[in-house]
């Protein structure tokens, strides 16, 4: 598994490099020239592909990153700073990193269309900035000295083609990461992400730091390529088609990175070949990202998923689920020692009461249901236990520990997990992916098969997006059940499964107490599934506890049949 | 350092009456539209080509305006019929891309050459205490307060602009009490173009006027409209003014004369800050 | 029957996963027509397919003899569909008056709207934000009711209401389809919708389970709370 994994990448990789060799034997001098841009372009196109792409950010000023990584090239260049134009690329990479971070501050609490404002403004001061200050240089025409062994336009080719594999290589590792994966899970909700102890402003301050550092690169290559730099090379409007590219290309791949970057140097040219103005080109690049958007497939997207349609291995949809393991009859059992012990939680919306003065304990190794009628509260009992209610009063104390006024993903990594009702696993992550990355450690291979034979998740290389809801209801309790959490409130997991899957499930949820030495807070309307995976059972109805007790007992009771039924016995 | 200010106060005019169609445009049809300046220099050039070809003024005034509300509306029919679903980041991505292939469409078109824009409103209107007060700036800030006070109105006492806020509450309750959200879409973005276009025609012929620098005009607008957190017009209208003001009188302090340009992102991302410090959740997601 | 709302064959899917299959029902114009089923049995989803919320992945939805599939839900608004969403969906920011001109302005409008809620006439010029849960609900209700609709869909009245609120509201939806419209009332608390309902239907796990006369389902209390709760409830009476 592992060596098939690693062998397609390493092909790629002696491939591309063949590739830069070839091209630079043969191509002639004018247009190795231009590819050497092309190659500038895609750099920074990647650093956008992590932004844009991944974390679903809009970014405005990617050529402003590469202005300042050009101006301190220019700068090191005139100060003849030690270390040469390699080391001062690099240092150009790292200076763009501190205003990334600068800029990125306010869209760690923001919208990504508030970004889009901020970065567009900081390009245009940037354009007027750059304007004013000028380049090192550039008055005098002191061209950026470059080493002798990329000294000819050859020779740089293959280095900016170096450049721009290492940093494809280095994008691809990074996706492989917690990181990486957070990425493309904040672009899908960020609730879910915070939810799988992941902090969402670290997430997006660090996918801003690499773009800019991408564009800091790039800008300090195209310095040492063209010599001498001046501010019209790097124009705001130009961020703009940046960003229309990325987009249309799908430059979250190395390979729509490549394509966006030969887009935009090579069709102004061939335009401008055939004597048609080269604006076209930007109405082209226009055109295409509106129908990228619309269809929700970029180049690159468009071909994978081709690519992945033929190579399909066909996985039997549904027959895992139900043919795995049948457990021996188990009643549920109830600990003793209070592992979840939530006091006096209330929290109203303006004048509208959601929850008031709810106590409850979970003790360790238990499967406990939390039940009630629609809007009886059970949904902002989970937001407010697990951090995501401003404004809730009360405590939350988990194994001992006050978990108040903790962020989310604190209380998550503290070993207080839980899943959504709604969709929310990333659609863009491999079943193993998302498991790696909400287990927030590391885990075996074989913990995942384990797992994946647990709940019948079938084959680990397929990507969420051709699971069923059901599925993935099933594949987040998955996930949240790797991260060993000490308590996982589950909200509504069988929603979307077929009556046998759902019991099936709650066989399933009683085991997880002896497996994972977890207790379960399950929310569910099919009550045949608590009364089965249940030891005891809470009844929430306008925001109050009811009653509570073991399931037999407690449903039985005519106080909660009147939450259920709204007899009239309730009006009198 | 007044008299800068007043100068100012023609641009912060324009930046006034495009942030309140930013806001219009957010609040109402879910996008924040960097394309509006651009919208609006549709119909400045048009009118340029028009009366540089010989039409009266007035004439190709009314042109320009017919064609910015026509490209404006056809931009809004995309926009409603292929991401009436889509969130407000993507139809904003979308706005992006309108802005590239409209600015690329007026160099295709109207050429790249900078151009005169022929105007009415030349001279000064009066010298209060020594200070001028230009015609432009005149018409530009009662521009900006009359569509101002004219839009709160609409929105209030109209039965189209209570299906607009109506709109703007809940999309899909309106649609199921049968108000007709694409065609008010539509109309909306028309709207708005020419509104934009209107103010262009009075600040273009003030300033160097090539599409790039018009069509960028949305970035302080864009700050205006924070100003106004994209809901208050009147907090809109307040801010384009006095970004306006502010940026014409740095313009006479010698120093930092070359760096009022940057005013508007300072402005962006001190609002911004302040403003969104106790936001923590995107909510929908 | 002069006229009325057809479900024929009805088959809805979310993502990808199917939540309704293959209901049939009719809602007569005059008539209370409940839609009662556990929660997740697929009741809102489809009232949702029906006013074109979401899409219908299978059958047929007529309204007095119409097809209305190929509409959208303002063209299916437009042909006589209300719909009350869950959760009290008023305009917040509007006020009580605005609320109810956003669908049809004229004179007598709002007093026709409210004839059914005088409560609310003291306060037309409140934001309906500021109103009571139960005086939202009254004014979702008045607001579907200035569309002069056929057919009136209606999702869990009651939810998060005080039992004497909805004890006040059942009344009301009895004496709209008196006037002439075909009410399909969805609502989770079956002994509250089956009070006024003529005909009942129990929507299970995405099919119907039950189709009848309301009183059937008064008299034998045992059908819904093996529906709703998994088995018979010995000592608790349903219904009178």
């Amino acid at each position: 598994m592992r060596r098939v994994e690693m062998t397609g990448p390493a092909t790629q990789l002696v491939g591309a490099l063949a590739a830069i060799v070839v091209l630079a034997a043969v191509v002639p001098q004018y247009w190795l020239f231009l590819a050497t841009t092309a190659l500038v372009t895609a750099i920074s196109l990647s650093g956008l592909g992590i932004v844009t792409g991944r974390a679903g950010m809009i970014s405005l000023c990617q050529m402003s990153f590469m202005a300042l990584g050009a101006w301190v090239v220019c700068e090191l260049n005139v100060l003849a700073a030690p270390g040469g134009l390699v080391l001062w690329i690099l240092v150009g990479g790292l200076a763009a990193v501190p205003l990334g971070v600068l800029l990125g501050l306010p869209a760690l609490r923001l919208r990504g269309v508030h970004l889009a404002v901020v970065t567009l403004g900081f390009s245009a001061a940037a354009d007027v900035i750059i304007a004013a200050a000028g380049f090192p240089g550039a008055t005098t025409f002191q061209q950026v000295l470059r080493p002798a062994f990329i000294g000819t336009d050859t020779a740089y080719f293959v280095f900016a083609a170096l450049v721009f594999v290492a940093g494809a290589v280095a994008i691809r590792l990074l996706g492989r990461t917690r990181y990486g994966t957070a990425w493309r899970a904040l672009r899908f909700s960020e609730r879910a992400t915070a939810a799988a102890a992941m902090s969402v402003p670290r997430a997006k301050l660090a996918a801003f730091a690499l773009s800019a550092f991408f564009g800091g690169i790039a800008g300090g290559v195209l310095a040492g390529q063209i010599g001498v730099v001046t501010a019209q090379n790097f124009d705001t409007v130009d961020s703009l088609i940046l960003l229309v590219v990325a987009v249309m290309a799908g430059s979250e791949y190395a390979g729509g990175a490549i394509a966006g970057g030969l887009l935009m140097v090579f069709v102004p040219e061939i335009l401008r070949g055939l004597g048609v103005p080269q604006d076209w080109g930007s109405l082209l690049f226009a055109v295409g990202a509106v129908q990228t958007l619309s269809t929700g497939l970029s180049m690159s997207e468009d071909l994978v998923r081709r690519f992945r349609r033929r190579g399909a291995v066909s996985v039997p949809e549904k027959t895992g689920r139900r043919a795995a393991h049948r457990a021996s009859p188990v009643t549920p059992e109830r600990g003793e020692r209070p592992v979840l012990v939530v006091e006096g939680l209330s929290v109203s919306y303006g004048r509208i009461t959601a929850l008031s003065g709810v106590n409850l304990v979970v003790p360790e190794r238990t499967v406990m249901g939390l039940i009630g009628p629609n809007g009886a509260g059970k949904s902002t009992f989970t937001d407010a236990v697990t951090g995501f209610v401003r404004g809730a009063t009360g405590s939350v104390t988990l194994d001992g520990r006050r978990l108040d006024g903790l962020p989310v993903h604190r209380r998550a990594a503290a070993g207080l997990r839980r899943t959504f009702q709604q969709d929310r696993v990333p659609p863009g992550l491999t079943v193993a992916g998302f498991l790696r990355f909400s287990a927030h450690r590391r885990v075996s291979t074989a913990e995942l098969d384990e797992m994946a034979a647990f709940l019948n998740l079938g084959a680990l290389n397929r990507h969420v997006s051709e699971l069923d809801v059901g599925s993935r209801r099933l594949l987040e309790v998955a996930g949240a059940l790797l991260s060993r959490p000490k308590v996982i409130i589950l909200d509504e997991p069988a929603a979307g499964l077929a009556h046998a899957e759902s019991m099936e499930l709650a066989e399933r949820l009683m085991e997880v107490p002896a497996r994972f030495g977890a207790s379960v807070l399950l929310i569910e309307h099919d009550l045949e599934m608590v009364r089965r995976a249940c030891a005891e059972v809470v009844v929430l109805d306008f925001g109050e506890v009811i009653a509570a007790g073991p399931p037999a007992t407690t449903l039985a009771r005519p106080e909660v049949a009147r939450a259920y039924l709204g007899d009239e016995v309730a009006l009198a | 350092m007044l008299e800068g200010a007043i100068a100012g106060l023609t641009a912060g005019g324009a930046y006034a009456v495009l942030g309140l169609c930013l806001t219009l445009m957010y609040r109402l049809g879910r996008v924040v539209n960097l394309a509006q300046a651009a919208i609006g220099v549709v119909g400045v050039y048009t009118m340029s080509v028009l009366a540089d070809g010989g039409v009266p003024y007035f004439v190709a005034v009314l042109a320009g305006l017919v064609a910015a509300a026509l490209v404006a509306a056809g931009l809004g029919y995309m926009m409603g019929r292929w991401f009436a679903e889509a969130g407000t980041d993507q139809r904003s991505a979308i706005a992006i891309a309108y802005l590239v292939g409209l600015l690329a469409i007026e160099y295709l078109v109207f050429g790249t050459d900078p151009r005169q824009i022929p105007g009415v409103l030349g001279g000064p209107l009066a010298t209060v205490g020594g200070v001028t007060i230009t015609q432009a700036a005149a018409v530009c800030v009662a521009a900006a307060v009359l569509i101002t006070a004219g839009v709160s109105v609409f929105l209030a006492r109209t039965a189209v602009g209570l299906r607009l806020r109506a709109l703007s509450q809940r999309p899909t309750t309106a649609e199921l009490m049968g108000i007709p959200s694409r065609r008010l879409g539509v109309g909306l973005w028309a709207v708005t173009g020419v509104l934009a276009t209107a103010v262009l025609l009075v600040v273009a012929p003030q300033q160097n006027s090539d599409q790039l620098s018009l069509g960028l005009m949305v970035i302080p607008a864009c700050a205006a409209a924070l100003v106004g957190g994209f809901r208050s017009l009147v907090g809109t209208a307040v801010g384009g003014l006095a970004l306006g003001a502010l940026q014409g009188a740095l313009a006479h302090v010698s120093q930092l004369q070359e760096f009022r340009d940057v005013v508007p992102f300072v402005a962006i991302l001190a609002i911004l800050l302040w403003s969104q410090r106790g936001e923590v959740w995107d909510a929908a997601r | 029957m002069t006229s009325s709302l057809v479900l024929d064959d009805v088959t809805v899917a979310r993502g990808g996963a199917p939540i309704v299959r293959g209901v049939s029902l009719t809602a007569p114009a005059g008539e209370v027509t409940a839609l009662l089923g556990p929660n997740g049995a697929g009741k809102t989803t489809l009232l949702e397919s029906v006013s074109g919320v979401i899409p219908i992945t299978g059958g047929t939805v007529s309204l007095n003899g119409g097809r209305l599939n190929a509409l959208d839900r303002v063209a299916r608004a437009r042909a006589g569909i209300a719909h009350v969403e869950q959760g009290r969906t008023v305009f917040p920011d509007l006020t009580v008056a605005e609320n109810i001109l956003v669908v049809r302005r004229g004179p007598g409008v709002i007093d026709k709207a409210l004839e059914l809620f005088p409560e609310l006439h003291k306060r037309l010029d409140v934001a309906a934000s500021l109103l009571s849960g139960g005086e939202q609900q009254m004014l979702v209700l008045a607001r579907a009711l200035a569309a002069r609709p056929s057919a009136l869909l209606i999702d869990e009245m009651s939810l998060g209401l005080a039992p004497v609120i909805v004890q006040r509201l059942l009344p009301v939806v009895r004496d709209l389809a008196a006037s002439g419209v075909a009410v399909l009332l969805v609502e989770q608390f079956a002994t509250l919708a089956l009070k006024i309902a003529d005909t009942a239907h129990v929507l299970s796990g995405g099919t119907l389970t039950y189709s009848g006369p309301a009183a059937g389902l008064r008299s034998a209390p045992e059908r819904l709370h093996a529906a709703y709760l998994g088995e018979p409830l010995p000592g608790v009476a349903g219904g009178s």
